[in-house]
């Protein structure tokens, strides 16, 4: 099996998306024969020619009202967003036209081939305009479906299934993991399921609950909570829209208590929503408040990047005070 | 404050009973103070303060089960001094002060009625503080809940939890009551806050006793119940592994003990002026060790795969004791190099310990080969189980004057001693275990032929 970073994982998934079916078309800023600002893109215009991977000029509201317009004609477009800050002038197209299409007509027309690809997260020095978490804004809108990996074999599996979707997928990479996580990935097709968690580690003590890069934190966390004797079980979402309640609540329901872990500011993240539904489905079994480590809420800093960030201490943190409550 | 560890007391035990705890939460401690004794699958052990301080917190009852590696007991050590601690350790303990700080207050802002809440002791200044047990749920500690399900009414819940809400949860911490003791009345076992209220009005009592008997209401119909536990549940365990995966052989012989029992007469005060009590178990110990020595499969034993035989060169001999705690097997080490006197004393010692129950653990590992001397009990014959891995165990029968015919053809009155082997029949066939009884039966029969080994 070939090691890959989560870059060529993500590459490798849209090659094989591009190949075997070719209503598969990518586009974005330079996604071209540059391959992107990251490279995730890398030869695919050679490949499959400049019809169907090319760039875009520098309008978000663009590209994704571009995106609309082919997805709803039967194309399946792989919009990429160059970086997940600059998404919000799409944000009209992508809550209002892409999230309602189908509803909308009734099913006349929809959007559905859709996958918009963007890279989000703190962790390169990128500072206010290229670090930030906004998942959760999307995460208040029916109609979507909201996607992100942890490492490269998640990545691959998970935006093959997300281009195949059936419903409009918004897929955010951990740029920091782009070149950092590496492991091993199958050449061939596969997918993982969308819409379900994955139980990464089982434990008995406390539940803690992440996505994206955040699982690797996590992974630190747990090792340290594990030297102090707590038995940790682990488990990444995955999929945020819909997200799997019933792993979670399972998982709670066992442990007693819960973490939930993300980059964004606290205010309004999707922690939030997490912690009240598993306050209704768990209320008479928890043994602590359900605890949330998340960013702070002020704008992504660049020299504070450091402080802003929910590390494996803070974690580690909550976890104590959540045992010892 | 810090969080005692139990420790690994012995090879692979992972769990063990609470038996007694000396102490109680608030209770100023010295260093090396017996804090609890623990039952493992071997023995009693006592476990002793690691440094003087104060304890906060028992983590697990009398009667429950305690996980090794677990939190056991939390204690405020002397030297702990909290938030101020700085140097090496430093960070590490800042962490810790500052979550347990952060805990307290998020706690009672969450509770938003501090002033019902009972103070946790400061752990900054513990000289001025009074000694006041942390007031915490023990039903939060890691390893209670599990366990917990079996002793008491708790668990109806998914994965043996007991349910209650938040504010019931608030009530029992601050009366320092067990969630897991108080019986729910809800679904699912659930506990209401009427039957927090209850119980603190009946008290605690009836409910407490749980701990040995679960069942106990049912149970007084027909029988009483008691779980097995410790030594008991390992002796159960370990003798079906034997005489199921052992074929045992048995032999059995008559010895004439005369000339030992008289030989042991003559020897009685002289080892008493060495304040050593002379039975006949170190005579047929080192009578033992001598038989080994010429018939060494049967101090040996077969590896696991059962394809090697491995001989021990030391003869550790076992000797089975019948403690209050259950069956229990201490060795006496290197029976082969040891004089009478030193046997005697070394089975004096185990045999004192093991009817404590307080056998160490290096004295129950390392067993060769073992006797059981179920004759001081009773009875004639007895067809003993291999202490596995060894490859044979004898039992000892009563010894009783019974009329012999000597050489003449004249009936004497002799004093005969009943044996029965048990070999492990994948190593030692009748043959083996004839000779070397019969080796075994020289010396007993004829002790002073024991002089010409004397090393």
């Amino acid at each position: 099996m070939p090691t890959m970073n989560m870059l060529q994982a993500i590459n490798n998934a849209l090659d094989i998306a591009m190949a075997e079916d070719e209503k598969v078309i990518c586009f974005g800023e330079d996604v071209g024969i540059f391959g992107g600002v990251f490279r995730a893109t890398s030869n695919l215009q050679g490949k499959y020619g400049k019809a169907r991977c090319f760039n875009t000029p520098l309008v978000e509201q663009g590209i994704i009202g571009f995106a609309n317009g082919l997805a709803a004609q039967g194309s399946v477009p792989v919009a990429e967003i160059q970086f997940a800050d600059y998404i919000f002038p799409a944000f009209d197209q992508i809550v209002n036209e892409t999230a309602k299409f189908r509803y909308r007509s009734g099913d006349l027309f929809n959007v559905g081939g859709l996958t918009i690809r963007t890279p989000y997260g703190g962790g390169i020095s990128g500072g206010l305009y290229h670090s930030q978490s906004p998942e959760a804004y999307f995460t208040h809108t029916p109609g979507l479906k909201i996607v992100v990996p942890r490492n490269p074999y998640q990545a691959k599996g998970l935006l093959l299934a997300a281009i195949r979707d059936a419903d409009p997928v918004i897929f955010f990479e951990p740029k920091r993991l782009y070149r950092a996580s590496v492991g091993e990935v199958p050449e061939e097709d596969y997918q993982l399921p969308l819409g379900e968690a994955d139980i990464i580690k089982e434990g008995t003590d406390i539940t803690l609950v992440g996505w994206g890069a955040q699982m690797e934190v996590i992974g630190k966390a747990v090792e340290l909570a594990e030297e102090a004797g707590i038995s940790c079980e682990v488990i990444d979402l995955r999929s945020l829209l819909p997200w799997d309640e019933d792993t979670v609540v399972e998982s709670v329901l066992k442990t007693g208590r819960l973490v939930i872990t993300h980059e964004a500011p606290r205010t309004g993240g999707f922690a939030g929503e997490i912690a009240t539904t598993i306050q209704e489905r768990c209320f008479l079994y928890l043994e602590s408040p359900i605890a949330r480590v998340t960013g702070l809420d002020t704008p992504f800093p660049l020299t504070l990047e450091k402080e802003y960030l929910p590390d494996h201490l803070k974690i580690f943190e909550a976890i104590r005070e959540s045992v010892d409550f | 404050m810090s969080d005692f560890m139990l420790p690994d007391i012995g090879e692979g035990i992972v769990e063990c009973e609470v038996v007694e705890w000396r102490v109680a939460e608030g209770d100023i401690i010295e260093e090396d103070q017996p804090i609890v004794e623990v039952m493992t699958d071997k023995a009693l052990v006592e476990i002793t303060a690691p440094e003087a301080g104060r304890i906060t917190r028992l983590y697990v009852d009398k009667g429950s089960i305690a996980k090794v590696h677990a939190p056991l007991y939390a204690y405020v050590g002397e030297n702990d001094s909290g938030e101020s601690d700085s140097g090496e350790n430093g960070a590490d303990e800042n962490k810790a002060g500052e979550n347990e700080q952060n805990g307290e207050d998020s706690r009672q802002a969450q509770l938003g009625d501090s002033d019902r809440e009972p103070k946790r002791s400061d752990v900054g200044s513990s000289e001025s503080s009074t000694p006041q047990p942390a007031p915490r749920d023990p039903a939060n500690t890691i390893e209670a809940s599990a366990e917990q399900s079996a002793t008491a009414s708790a668990g109806k819940g998914p994965y043996g939890r007991v349910p209650a809400s938040p504010a019931v949860r608030r009530l029992i911490r601050e009366h320092e009551l067990r969630l897991d003791s108080i019986p729910g009345s809800g679904k699912q076992g659930r506990v209401l806050k009427e039957d927090v209220l209850d119980y603190l009005e009946q008290g605690p009592s009836d409910n407490r006793q749980g701990q040995t008997t679960p069942d106990k209401n049912r149970a007084d119909e027909e029988f009483r119940v008691e779980p097995l536990r410790g030594i008991r549940a390992v002796m159960a365990k370990r003798m079906v592994e034997s005489a199921t995966t052992i074929p045992h052989f048995q032999f059995g012989e008559e010895i004439d003990v005369t000339e030992l029992l008289a030989l042991r007469e003559r020897l009685k005060p002289q080892a008493e002026a060495r304040e050593t009590r002379l039975t006949l178990m170190p005579l047929f110990m080192k009578a033992l060790a001598l038989a080994v020595a010429e018939h060494p499969i049967i101090n040996a034993r077969l590896n696991p795969v059962a394809d090697e035989i491995h001989y021990y060169t030391a003869c550790n001999i076992g000797m089975a004791v019948d403690s209050k705690a259950g069956l229990l097997v201490p060795n006496v080490k290197h029976v082969e190099r040891l004089s009478v006197l030193e046997i005697a004393r070394e089975v004096a010692r185990l045999t004192a310990a093991a009817r404590d129950g307080r056998v160490d653990q290096a004295d129950l590992k390392g067993g060769t080969i073992s006797i059981s001397n179920i004759g001081a009990l009773g009875g004639t014959y007895a067809a003993p189980i291999i202490n596995a891995p060894e490859a044979a165990i004898v039992a000892i029968g009563k010894t009783q004057w019974l009329p012999r015919f000597d050489a003449e053809g004249n009936v004497v009155k002799r004093a005969i001693m009943t044996v029965t082997w048990a070999g492990d029949h994948r190593l030692i066939d009748g043959g083996a275990i004839a000779r070397f009884c019969n080796s075994w039966k020289g010396y007993l029969e004829a002790p002073e032929s024991m002089l010409l080994y004397l090393g």
